[in-house]
C-alpha cells in the first residue's frame, strides 16, 4: 500500500507520539532516580516482525539496543503463540542485552485479536542481586553480578501481581520497591503503547497503520544513507587504549575498520583484544550503540528519527570472545569504558574523511563512584552512586566543551547541597574545573573537573570505576592530548596516597578522595591558536595549571 | 480608565477599558525589540482623543528577556564558597541535545574571571563549620572592582538556610565599594540546589539595571500624560508594581505567555468552565497550557536562553507552528510544516512582501478561509493569487524532485489540496504539543475545553480538538487581543518560598505553622514597604514534599496551619494521581514552603462583543475535502447572544477568523464568547 508524504507525516506523527507518551509515562510511574533524574532509560513502539517503528529519545547507549534484544527473544519465540496475556523480561548481554541492570520489557500487542506490534521498554535497575550494593567492581564473572533473565514469555495474570516471576526479584534484589516498582512503570509505559496503537489503528485501519509503519523505516533509512553517501569512499582505521584491568597486562585495545562504499558503512573491530577477566567487558549490543551514537554524531543530518531503518546502512561486526563482543560468563558491567573506546575509534578513523566534522578524542570515560556506609546502629545501608564525565574533544570550529557526561551518556551530577541534605556520612568540598587539563591545540581540548568527597563518619567505603589514568585523550592533526585522571586519598595524617583506576578504600571522619577527570584531546597545531583566544584562557584563568592549596 | 498594553513578539497590542469595563479603544503596533517602550509609547500616543489622566497601565514586556537573549547588562562579578568557583561553568554536568560532537555549553552570564572564592562554610542544617573570612570578601571586592564590575551576585552552599554570610558580604560591599549593585542567592530564591540558585541569582543581577532605566523611562512617560500607576505581568501570571520589579526584575522574565493565559482563565471562568486547554496561536508558534480548576499548571524549572531560573512561571508548551510557518519536504520525503517560520518580514506569500515560500497562513488563504480584504480588519490586504502560487510551486517541486519510491512519487496534488494537507499537519503539531501538557503529564484532554485565541488560534481550534477527542471550543471576544485584555484581569500576586528540609514525623504539629508563619511576616512586611496592606490579601500555602531519597519534590496546596500528618497524607495522595502510585509506608520529607499572596483584580472586565445591528452574513466557497462547498462568513459583532449555526462557517473578527467545520455548531453565549460544540 502507498504512503503519501501528507499520510507519512499524519499517521507518523501518531506512532511517533507513542513512545513519547511511554517515555513520559515510565518516568513518571517510576520510583527510582536513576530513571527519573538521569533518564537511564528507553521505550519503542515494535512492528509485528519485530523492527523497531519509533523511539522516543534516551542516552546514546540505550538507543541502538532495543532492536538487538527483541530481535533475540523472537529468534527464540514464534510470535503466533503469544497471547495477550504474556510478557517477556529480558537482560541477557550475551544475546541482545546490555548489562544487567537493563531489563527490557517485551509485550504483544493485539487489535481485534491480530498482532499489531509489540511495546518496548528498558530501564536501568538500581539493583538486580550480585557482589556488593552499588558497584562490584572485582566482579570476574557475570554471576557476580546478578541474575540473568531468560526471554521467555510468563502469564501476567498469573505471575507478575504477587505471582511466581515477582517474587523472585523480591527475594534476589537488595532494594525489591525500587526494582518492582520500576519494573510496574514498565509495564504501565507498555500499556499506553497498547492502548494509543489500537485507537491508531481502528481510526486508520490495520493496512495504512501497517504500511506507515514500513514506511518509517524506510524514511528513515533513505535520511540516514544520504549522510552517509555525503562520507567520501574509502577504507578507514583507527585504535584506541583502555587502561588495563586491575588483573595485569598493561593495556587493552579496540581497534576499528570503518569502510565507506556509497551508503554503506561497515564497522568492524577485528583485532580488538580479547575479553578480560573484570568488568570491562562490553556486550555486542552497547557495541552497536556506540557506533550508531558515533555516526550520528558525525552527520550532518541530526534529527533522523532512530528505527531498525537506522540498522540497514550500517553493518558492525566484532570477534566473538573479544572485550566488545564477549562470551559468557564475562562480567560487564562497565561496559561503558570498551563502549566509550568503540565510539572514539570510530570518530577517529572518519577523521581524514571528514576533517571538518570530526572532534579529537574526548576524556569520554564514565567514571562511576560509590559512596556507603553501612551505620552501626540502625543497620541500614547508605549508598550513592555519583556518575561523572570529564572535557570533551575540541573541534573544527570551537573549543571542547568543559566538564560535561560521557557523550554516550548523559547523567546530571547530584547538587551538592541535595547530597548535603540527603546523606550524613559524607560532604562535597571541592567541584572545580581543572585548569590546563584540556589539551592544547589550535582549539583546545575541554577542561577535566575534580570532584572531592570528606567522610564525616568512620568506615565510609569508598569504590569508583574509571579510565585514562594511564593514557590522555589524544589530540587531532596536531593537538595535544588531555590530561589523565586519577584518584587520591587524604588520609587523616596528611599523608597522599594514589589509587588505581579501579579501586575502594575506607574512610576515617575527615579523609578525603578527590576524583580527577581528564580533559579532551584539542584539535589542530597550539601555534595556531588565536592569541585572543589564548588572552581569554589566561584571563580566565583556565590554561595555567593552580597550585594545590 | 485601564490601560493594557502587551507586547509580543512581532506586535504590541494595546486595550483601552473604561470605568465600566467596556472596551473603548484597542490598538496593534509593531514592536520594537531593541526597546520595547517605544512600541507602548506609540500605541499609547494614539489614543490623542482619550482623556488618559490617572489611568493605570498594566504592562507585559520582553525587555527583561531580551536583555538575557542579546547578553546586554552590567559586568558580573560572582563571590561564592571556596571550592566551588565553576558553579557556573560546570552546570549539572548534563547537555540538552544528544548527538552533538560540536555541544556548546550555555554561556553563564559572569566570566570566570570575575568569580571569587571565599573561606566559609555552612552545613546542611545552615551550622556553619568554617567561619566567613571577612578579610578576604573585602580583598574579592576590591579586585573586582578594579577590574571594573557594577554589580556583584553572591551565592554560598546552603545559604537558603542561612543568609547571614551572604547578609555580611553585601554589609562590607557597602563599606568597600558602596556604588556596587548587590544581588543575593537568599533573597533571590531561597531554595536548594546550588547551580540554578546561582544561575537565577545572576540572571536576576544582570537584568536589573536594564530593567530599572525602561521602567523610568516608562514612568516619566506617563507622568508627562498623568496617567496612573504603572504595574508589569510577571511569569507566574499575577502582575506587581514597579517598585517591586525593581527591586526583584527576574520574576517578569518569560511573562509573554502569561497574561493571555490569565485572560482565558478569566473568560473561562466567568462562563462557569474551570478546566481548560489554552490555545494562542501567533505567527510564529502557538503556545498551549493545561489550567484545571480554574489554575494554571505552574512550574518552577524554567530556562532563559538555556540558563535555568528557578522562578514560578505558567507551565507553557511552544511548538513552532503559526501563521507564518513555512510548509516543506524534509530530506526523506516527508511534508513538514514548520518550525522554520516566515515572520513578520517577508511574512506568508499573501503579505506580498517578498515571502515566496508557501505558510499555513497561505494555505488558510488559498482554501477561502481567510478573506484577502478582510484579514486585520481589512486593514492589509492579502494576495490570494500570490498564496496559491506559493501552494501550486511546491505541488510542482514535489511531483518534479520525488524520486521513485519515496511517498511522493507520482503525488499530484492542486494547491487548494495542499492547503488542505498543511491545515492538517499544522493541527496535528499542535495537538501534539497540548499532549505534551496534557496526557504526558497525567491529564487527559477530553476532560477539558479548548480555549484558542491569537489570531490564527480559532481558525484551527475545532479541528485540533477532534484530534485529542475535546467537545467543546470556546472563542473569547478580540480573540486576537486576549494578551492585552489578560494584563486587566489578572490578580496582584507575589510567591515567596524558603527551602527547610525536615521530616514529617519529626515535627511537633505546629512545627509548619510556625515557619509558614516566619515566612508570611516577612511577606507582609515586603509588601507593606511596597504599600501594599494587608486587605484584602488572599494566602495560598504550599509545600514542596517528597518521599526521603526521592530526588525531585512534588508542589502540593495544604490548608494554614497543616499539620505534619494531614500534610503528608496529601502528598500520598497527589502522588498517587500524578505518578500513578503512593508508598504511605515511606517518609516524606518537607523540602520548600511556598506563599502565594494574591489580591483579586477588582472590576475585573471581561472582553465583550459590542453587538451592532442585525446578522451579516455571506455564502462563499471554501475548500473543504477536496471540494469546494458553500460556507457562510458571518461578521462576529453582528451576532447576538444565543444565535447558533452549523458549519462549515466562518465567523470573522477584527483581530481574528475563527473556522467551524462541518460537524461543528457554533452559538453565541451571553458573555459573547463564541462556543463550538461537536456533532450537535
Amino acid at each position: 500500500m502507498p504512503v503519501d508524504p501528507v499520510t507519512l507525516n499524519i499517521v507518523g506523527t501518531a506512532l511517533a507520539a507513542i513512545p513519547r507518551e511511554m517515555a513520559a509515562n515510565l518516568r513518571r510511574a517510576a520510583f527510582s532516580s536513576v530513571v527519573r533524574e538521569a533518564r537511564d532509560y528507553a521505550v519503542a513502539l515494535v512492528d509485528p516482525r519485530g523492527n523497531v517503528v519509533s523511539q522516543a529519545e534516551a542516552i546514546p547507549i540505550m538507543t541502538a539496543g532495543i532492536s538487538h534484544a527483541i530481535a533475540a527473544v523472537l529468534a527464540d519465540n514464534d510470535p503466533a503463540t503469544l497471547t495477550a496475556d504474556d510478557a517477556i523480561l529480558y537482560n541477557d548481554p550475551f544475546r541482545g542485552g546490555q548489562h544487567l541492570q537493563d531489563i527490557y520489557l517485551f509485550t504483544p500487542i493485539f487489535h481485534e485479536g491480530t498482532l499489531a506490534g509489540f511495546a518496548a521498554s528498558v530501564a536501568h535497575h538500581v539493583d538486580i542481586g550480585g557482589g556488593e550494593p552499588g558497584l562490584t567492581i572485582n566482579a570476574k564473572e557475570i554471576f557476580q553480578e546478578g541474575i540473568r533473565l531468560p526471554g521467555r514469555p510468563f502469564s501476567v495474570s498469573r505471575d507478575w501481581h504477587g505471582g511466581f516471576v515477582e517474587q523472585l526479584f523480591r527475594l534476589n534484589v537488595r532494594v525489591p520497591d525500587l526494582v518492582v516498582g520500576d519494573l510496574n512503570a514498565q509495564f504501565a509505559a507498555n500499556n499506553v503503547a497498547a492502548e494509543r496503537l489500537s485507537e491508531l489503528v481502528a481510526r486508520h485501519g490495520p493496512e495504512l497503520t501497517a504500511a506507515v509503519m514500513d514506511e518509517l523505516q524506510d524514511y528513515a533509512e533513505r535520511r540516514l544513507r544520504d549522510s552517509i553517501a555525503e562520507i567520501p569512499d574509502g577504507d578507514y582505521a583507527a585504535e584506541e587504549i583502555i587502561d588495563a584491568s586491575t588483573w595485569g597486562g598493561d593495556r587493552h585495545h579496540v581497534r576499528v575498520a570503518v569502510r565507506v562504499r556509497g551508503s554503506d558503512l561497515e564497522v568492524d573491530f577485528t583485532g580488538t583484544d580479547p575479553q578480560v577477566p573484570a568488568n570491562l567487558n562490553c556486550p555486542f549490543a552497547s557495541t552497536v550503540s556506540s557506533v550508531q551514537s558515533a555516526v550520528r554524531g558525525l552527520l550532518r543530518d541530526k534529527d533522523i528519527p532512530f528505527n531498525e531503518g537506522c540498522n540497514r546502512p550500517i553493518t558492525v561486526t566484532a570477534p566473538y570472545g573479544s572485550i566488545l563482543n564477549p562470551a559468557a560468563p564475562a562480567a560487564v558491567r562497565a561496559r561503558l569504558t570498551p563502549a566509550s573506546r568503540a565510539f572514539d575509534a570510530v570518530i577517529r578513523a572518519l577523521a581524514e574523511a571528514l576533517p571538518d566534522r570530526v572532534v579529537a578524542t574526548g576524556y569520554d570515560t564514565t567514571s562511576a563512584a560509590a559512596l556507603s556506609y553501612l551505620d552501626p546502629d540502625s543497620h541500614e545501608y547508605e549508598v550513592v552512586l555519583e556518575v561523572l564525565g570529564g572535557g570533551w574533544g575540541a573541534g573544527p570550529a570551537g573549543d571542547g566543551a568543559d566538564g560535561l557526561d560521557n557523550p554516550i551518556s548523559n547523567c546530571a551530577s547530584a547538587p551538592v547541597e541535595a547530597l548535603e541534605i540527603d546523606y550524613s556520612h559524607f560532604r562535597v568540598t571541592e567541584f572545580a574545573l581543572l585548569p590546563g587539563s584540556g589539551g592544547d591545540g589550535r582549539n583546545r581540548g575541554g577542561l577535566g573537573f575534580v570532584r572531592t568527597y570528606e567522610a564525616t563518619r568512620d568506615g565510609v567505603t569508598f569504590s569508583a570505576y574509571s579510565d585514562r589514568h594511564r593514557y590522555g585523550a589524544r589530540g587531532l592533526f596536531g593537538g595535544e592530548a588531555g590530561a589523565t585522571g586519577g584518584l587520591e586519598v587524604t588520609r587523616s595524617d596528611g599523608t597522599v596516597q594514589r589509587l588505581s583506576h579501579i579501586d575502594a578504600v575506607t574512610l576515617a571522619a575527615g579523609e578525603r578522595v578527590s576524583l580527577r577527570t581528564g580533559g579532551g584531546g584539542g584539535y589542530g597545531p597550539p601555534a595556531e591558536r588565536p592569541p585572543a583566544h589564548r588572552e581569554a584562557d589566561a584571563r580566565d584563568g583556565l590554561t595555567v595549571k593552580e597550585t594545590p592549596q | 480608565m485601564r490601560l493594557g498594553v502587551e507586547c509580543g513578539g512581532t506586535f504590541t497590542d494595546l486595550v483601552l477599558l473604561d470605568d465600566a469595563g467596556r472596551l473603548a479603544a484597542t490598538g496593534k503596533v509593531f514592536s520594537t525589540p531593541s526597546d520595547p517602550s517605544l512600541a507602548v509609547l506609540e500605541a499609547i500616543g494614539r489614543l490623542e482623543a482619550v482623556d488618559l489622566r490617572s489611568a493605570p497601565l498594566l504592562h507585559g514586556s520582553t525587555v527583561a528577556t531580551n536583555a538575557v537573549l542579546e547578553r546586554k547588562g552590567p559586568r558580573l562579578g560572582l563571590i561564592v564558597t571556596r571550592g566551588f568557583r565553576d558553579v557556573l561553568e560546570l552546570q549539572r554536568h548534563d547537555r540538552d541535545v544528544m548527538y552533538d560532537l560540536h555541544y556548546r555549553k550555555p554561556r553563564p552570564l559572569v566570566r570566570r574571571e570575575l568569580v571569587r572564592e571565599v573561606p566559609e562554610r555552612l552545613d546542611a542544617t545552615g551550622k556553619p563549620l568554617v567561619a566567613l573570612d571577612e578579610q578576604a570578601v573585602r580583598d574579592a571586592v576590591a579586585e573586582l572592582a578594579a577590574l571594573g564590575v557594577t554589580s556583584i551576585a553572591v551565592c554560598f552552599l546552603h545559604s537558603y538556610r542561612n543568609p547571614t554570610h551572604e547578609q555580611r558580604v553585601r554589609e562590607i560591599v557597602s563599606e568597600v565599594a558602596p556604588a556596587l549593585d548587590v544581588s543575593l542567592s537568599s533573597e533571590v530564591v531561597a531554595e536548594f540546589r546550588e547551580y540554578e540558585r546561582a544561575s537565577s541569582t545572576t540572571v536576576d543581577a544582570f537584568v536589573k539595571p536594564t530593567v530599572d532605566g525602561y521602567l523610568s523611562r516608562l514612568e516619566r512617560s506617563l507622568a508627562e500624560r498623568g496617567m496612573g500607576e504603572l504595574s508589569m505581568m510577571q511569569s507566574n501570571g499575577g502582575v506587581v508594581p514597579a517598585a517591586y520589579v525593581r527591586q526583584r526584575p527576574i520574576h517578569v522574565l518569560l511573562s509573554g505567555p502569561a497574561a493571555g493565559v490569565a485572560g482565558a482563565v478569566a473568560v473561562a471562568s466567568a462562563a462557569g468552565i474551570d478546566d481548560i486547554v489554552t490555545m494562542d496561536m501567533g505567527g510564529t508558534s502557538t503556545d498551549v497550557c493545561l489550567v484545571t480548576g480554574g489554575r494554571p499548571q505552574i512550574t518552577t524549572e524554567s530556562m532563559i536562553d538555556r540558563i535555568p531560573v528557578k522562578l514560578s512561571m505558567v507551565d507553557i508548551a511552544t511548538v513552532g507552528a503559526g501563521g507564518g510557518s513555512i510548509v516543506g519536504l524534509d530530506p526523506g520525503g516527508m511534508l513538514q510544516v514548520g518550525p522554520r517560520s516566515a515572520g513578520a518580514d517577508p511574512g506568508p506569500a499573501c503579505y506580498g512582501r517578498g515571502g515566496a515560500e508557501p505558510t499555513v497562513t497561505d494555505a488558510n488563504v488559498t482554501r477561502g478561509l481567510i478573506r484577502p480584504g478582510h484579514f486585520l480588519g481589512g486593514r492589509h490586504a492579502l494576495d490570494r493569487a500570490a498564496a496559491t502560487t506559493a501552494l501550486g510551486n511546491l505541488a510542482a517541486d514535489v511531483e518534479r524532485t520525488s524520486t521513485p519510491g519515496t511517498p511522493a512519487a507520482g503525488l499530484k496534488r492542486t494547491p487548494a489540496q495542499l492547503a488542505e494537507d498543511v491545515f492538517r499537519i499544522a493541527n496535528v503539531v499542535m495537538a501534539g504539543a497540548i499532549r505534551l501538557v496534557s496526557t504526558e503529564r497525567g491529564h487527559d484532554p477530553r476532560d477539558h475545553t479548548l480555549v484558542a485565541y491569537g489570531g490564527a488560534g480559532p481558525l484551527h481550534a475545532a479541528a485540533v480538538a477532534d484530534e485529542l477527542g475535546i467537545k467543546g471550543v470556546l472563542v473569547p471576544p478580540h480573540a486576537g487581543l486576549m494578551s492585552a485584555y489578560g494584563l486587566l484581569s489578572s490578580d496582584f500576586q507575589r510567591r515567596f518560598a524558603v527551602t527547610r528540609v525536615d521530616e514529617l514525623a519529626g515535627l511537633a504539629p505546629g512545627e509548619l505553622g510556625e515557619v509558614f508563619g516566619e515566612l508570611l511576616a516577612d511577606a507582609r512586611a515586603e509588601l507593606a514597604a511596597q504599600g501594599v496592606g494587608p486587605a484584602g490579601v488572599v494566602v495560598e500555602h504550599e509545600l514542596d514534599l517528597r518521599y526521603r531519597g526521592q530526588g525531585f519534590e512534588l508542589t502540593v496546596p495544604v490548608p494554614p496551619g497543616v499539620d505534619p500528618e494531614t500534610a503528608a497524607r496529601l502528598f500520598h495522595e497527589a502522588h498517587a494521581l500524578r505518578y500513578g502510585h503512593s508508598t504511605p509506608a515511606k517518609a516524606v520529607q518537607v523540602v520548600t514552603y511556598r506563599l502565594t499572596l494574591r489580591v483579586p483584580s477588582t472590576d475585573t472586565a471581561l472582553p465583550a462583543v459590542q453587538v451592532d445591528g442585525d446578522v451579516r452574513r455571506e455564502d462563499l466557497p471554501v475548500v473543504i475535502g477536496g471540494e469546494e462547498r458553500t460556507c457562510a462568513f458571518l461578521w462576529r459583532a453582528s451576532l447576538p447572544p444565543g444565535y447558533a449555526i452549523a458549519g462549515p462557517a466562518v465567523v470573522e473578527e477584527d483581530t481574528a477568523t475563527t473556522f467551524v467545520p462541518p460537524g461543528w455548531t457554533a452559538a453565541v453565549d451571553r458573555a459573547t464568547n463564541l462556543v463550538l460544540t461537536r456533532g450537535a
